[in-house]
């Protein structure tokens, strides 16, 4: 009983060395689509995505990849981390990480541990600091959902940054290709004597 | 555009050829030279430059191979160049350079030749060493110089003797020095025969030549504000040559216009603007450089006429967007050619499943979104200290808790009515909650879950109903390491209820060291009241942990579809590509900036814990 359960956490542990995790992906990715684009790096075996209950603004998807060896697996990590790498989407790419133990939901209970718990009450000792520790707690966590909401603004700014100036550019072409498609560009040219517009 | 004959002074700047060496090309109408003079600094043949770009933060250092002249009149310089340590520092695999220590740009050759010596004097006199090649196209460190780089023999890109009496010219202010082979302070093979005649064998047979002719200070003498030349980007696909075209008439283009549009182009890049130019650089100066095939359409809506586009680059792009060729300079370029493959791949713009590799880290020295290339690298190495940090974490809190545990023999331990209760699972009652556990994990339990083969979306709907049911609690300050099966049972033993929980997998923004769990309860009162347990007392864990309950609050249904920084490009908007590919590094830069940003914020958030704890 024993050792098989320590089988299956080794078996486990060996599986998490093999996996990416994947996050800054598009809620428009789907497995197929991991799939396809991973596979550039070796055999995908399995793709499982994340799901975050709680997190409202951030609108991005998470995902645990899980490939044949690990050197695929380092593979991925390491050129996501040279070059980037758009799926469904520019320009935000995707980042890679070496997939974690607590990140998998189905992942076995180590074995040999035990959990313990106890109860303080008010007239015990410790409960003042007990009650300190949960107020700090609670504090860290209100802090880092503040910060995790201020990055979340500066991104959409950020990106609404870039598409007001990829707009313009955009803009320019058109005006440009349109000059040039009705004949205006050409007829200035011989207007003001300018050869070669062309070059 | 204008022409340009002979000498012809250009705002300050005079350009005159020198020596003639040959004429050659296909249609032995191109003039090459061996020297000339510009801007009454002379400069010859394999001479090593210092390239300076108005629009970028960093200089280039190159070597000139061949200088020419074309039919119409082009000046061209074909230019070897140098790669900086932070340029490749993503293919230096652990090889510390020195401080000034320079790469030559290489292709393939083979490998067999031999390295002259040089004293050491000149080593500490040097500004800039170089004693190994990149090799552009493995993108990989070689000790050994092949023997032909770029058609140009390579002896010539080592210090010859004819300047040797320039050696100690105090004028020169710069001095670009080969060294051989391994360290400086070791004796060097002999000379080479073969190679020949412009070096002396002996121990110390390099002299010094003035490779850099004072290009700061005359940079630093010329202000030019009509100029600039365009982008900074070399092409630099499969070959570390460059091609440079000089071009008088450039200044005739109306600057001013350019400068706009460059200082545009970089807007959204955070480029410094208050910093409109930098020095002008020795070949770059008012007869105007243009780099050659620029391939983007900006480049042409700015009449570089005189670009010769570099077909070799277009060709082949399959390849190219796997292979990582030279970071020097190849920025649009390189990106082009990869959105120009995507583009061939994914028939109608940007497809789901089109995947573009492009360039990274190259504009974003270019474009000045410098963190500066010291961040850059720092930021690199920061997030593996992260990473390893918080494995350390856990590791620690792993002995803690290890320390903490006994075995109690008894199975009905949570009966005794002690003060410390140490509640272990029980055998029979955590063999039911294990199989809910392990079933539910594979989603296969008929007791929790209808049939689910979509993921969590079962899950959810109960999620939403406890929500507005009022039985949903969340649990934080748990240990990461809990499975949700090790929750539940834990939940049941605090306060005899049966519960359905979920730990919540790790994700980018989660606390490394604080798990949290979302618990389902069977009934509103039940969940009224642990709720009001947990806040009235303190439940803790083994390593002094006190559980944090609350009411757990759900992201709304009915999100976007998509991800805030992804640009929506029109097919017709594919001739930006490039440009969308360099927000890209600026976003993933920025991107990481904030990831670290969160890590440091958790470590000290730990420490704070741990600070506290310490009283307990």
């Amino acid at each position: 009983m024993e050792s098989s359960t320590e089988a299956e956490y080794a078996a486990f542990l060996e599986k998490v060395r093999r996996t990416v995790y994947l996050d800054n992906l598009s809620p428009q990715v789907t497995e197929s689509v991991l799939k396809t684009a991973l596979s550039q790096f070796g055999t995908v075996k399995n793709v499982q995505f994340i799901p975050s209950y709680t997190e409202s603004k951030n609108i991005q998807q998470f995902a645990l990849v899980e490939m044949d060896n690990s050197n695929q697996a380092k593979a991925i990590i390491s050129s996501m981390g040279e070059f980037p790498f758009m799926m469904s989407g520019m320009p935000r790419s995707v980042r890679a990480r070496a997939a974690e133990v607590e990140m998998f939901d189905d992942r076995p209970i180590k074995p040999g541990r035990k959990i313990q718990c106890r109860w303080l009450d008010p007239d015990d000792p410790d409960f003042e600091v007990a009650q300190k520790l949960k107020h700090v707690v609670r504090k860290h966590t209100a802090e880092a959902s503040f910060v995790l909401k201020q990055q979340l603004d500066q991104e959409e700014m950020l990106a609404k940054q870039q598409a007001d100036s990829l707009k313009q550019n955009y803009k320019k072409y058109e005006l440009l290709d349109s000059i040039m498609a009705d004949g205006t560009a050409n007829r200035l040219a011989r207007h003001y004597d300018i050869r070669n517009l062309d070059d | 555009m204008s022409d340009s004959e002979g000498e012809k002074a250009v705002g300050n700047v005079t350009f005159k050829w020198g020596i003639k060496k040959g004429v050659g090309g296909k249609k032995k109408n191109i003039q090459f030279y061996e020297s000339f003079t510009y801007r009454g600094m002379e400069y010859f043949l394999y001479d090593s430059v210092i390239i300076y770009n108005r629009s970028d933060l960093e200089t280039y250092v190159g070597k000139l191979v061949q200088i020419y002249e074309t039919p119409s009149r082009a000046k061209k310089v074909k230019i070897v160049w140098f790669f900086r340590p932070i340029e490749i520092r993503n293919f230096l695999n652990g090889y510390k350079p020195d401080v000034n220590e320079l790469f030559l740009a290489s292709g393939e050759g083979e490998a067999t030749w031999r390295n002259p010596q040089v004293s050491e004097e000149e080593l500490t006199k040097a500004d800039y060493i170089f004693y190994r090649t990149f090799d552009v196209a493995k993108c990989k460190i070689g000790d050994c110089f092949p023997a032909e780089i770029a058609g140009v023999k390579v002896k010539n890109f080592f210090n010859s003797k004819k300047d040797q009496a320039l050696v100690n010219n105090p004028k020169v202010l710069e001095h670009v020095r080969e060294c051989p082979g391994q360290s400086s302070s070791s004796s060097r093979m002999g000379l080479d025969v073969a190679v020949g005649n412009d070096v002396k064998g002996g121990d110390s047979g390099i002299r010094l030549s003035p490779l850099v002719k004072e290009l700061k200070r005359a940079a630093a003498n010329v202000d030019e504000p009509g100029y600039h030349p365009s982008d900074n980007t070399a092409p630099w696909p499969t070959s570390p040559v460059a091609k440079y075209e000089i071009d008088k008439s450039f200044a005739e283009i109306s600057d001013e216009a350019k400068v706009k549009h460059c200082s545009k182009y970089q807007a959204p890049v955070n480029h410094p603007e208050s910093k409109p130019y930098m020095r002008v650089g020795s070949l770059s100066a008012g007869t105007g450089l243009n780099k050659v095939a620029r391939v983007s359409p900006e480049v042409k809506v700015q009449h570089f006429s005189n670009m010769k586009k570099d077909k070799e680059m277009v060709t082949n792009s399959n390849s190219y967007v796997r292979e990582r060729t030279g970071k020097l300079g190849s920025s649009r370029l390189g990106l082009v050619k990869a959105v120009g493959a995507a583009v061939k791949v994914g028939t109608s713009g940007i497809k789901e499943s089109s995947v573009v590799k492009g360039k990274y880290a190259v504009n974003v020295h270019k474009r000045g979104h410098f963190l500066s290339n010291d961040t850059t690298h720092k930021l690199k190495t920061y997030v593996d200290k992260g990473g390893t940090w918080s494995g350390s974490c856990s590791q620690v809190e792993n002995r803690a808790k290890a320390g903490y545990y006994e075995k109690n023999t008894s199975p009905s331990a949570f009966d005794v009515p002690c003060k410390k209760r140490k509640l272990l699972q029980d055998e029979n009652a955590s063999k039911e909650f294990d199989k809910l556990g392990q079933n539910r994990g594979t989603k296969t339990d008929s007791l929790n879950l209808e049939v689910a083969k979509i993921p969590n979306s079962p899950f959810e709907k109960r999620l939403q109903r406890a929500h507005e049911l009022g039985t949903l609690v969340s649990l934080e300050n748990l240990d990461p390491s809990y499975t949700s099966s090790e929750v539940e049972d834990l939940v049941w033993h605090a306060f005899h209820e049966r519960v359905e929980a979920k730990m919540l997998q790790r994700n980018t923004f989660s606390s490394p060291h604080i798990g949290k769990a979302l618990v389902i309860f069977k009934s509103k009162d039940a969940a009224v009241l642990a709720l009001s347990e947990l806040r009235r007392r303190c439940l803790m864990l083994a390593d002094g942990r006190p559980i944090v309950g609350s009411r757990a609050t759900l992201s709304e249904p009915g999100r976007p579809t998509r991800l805030i920084g992804h640009l929506i490009i029109d097919k017709v908007w594919q001739k930006q590509r490039d440009k969308v590919t360099q927000l890209s590094c600026h976003f993933t830069l920025w991107h990481s900036e904030i990831c670290i940003c969160s890590r440091a914020i958790w470590s000290f958030n730990l420490r704070a814990l741990l600070c506290v704890q310490i009283m307990l």
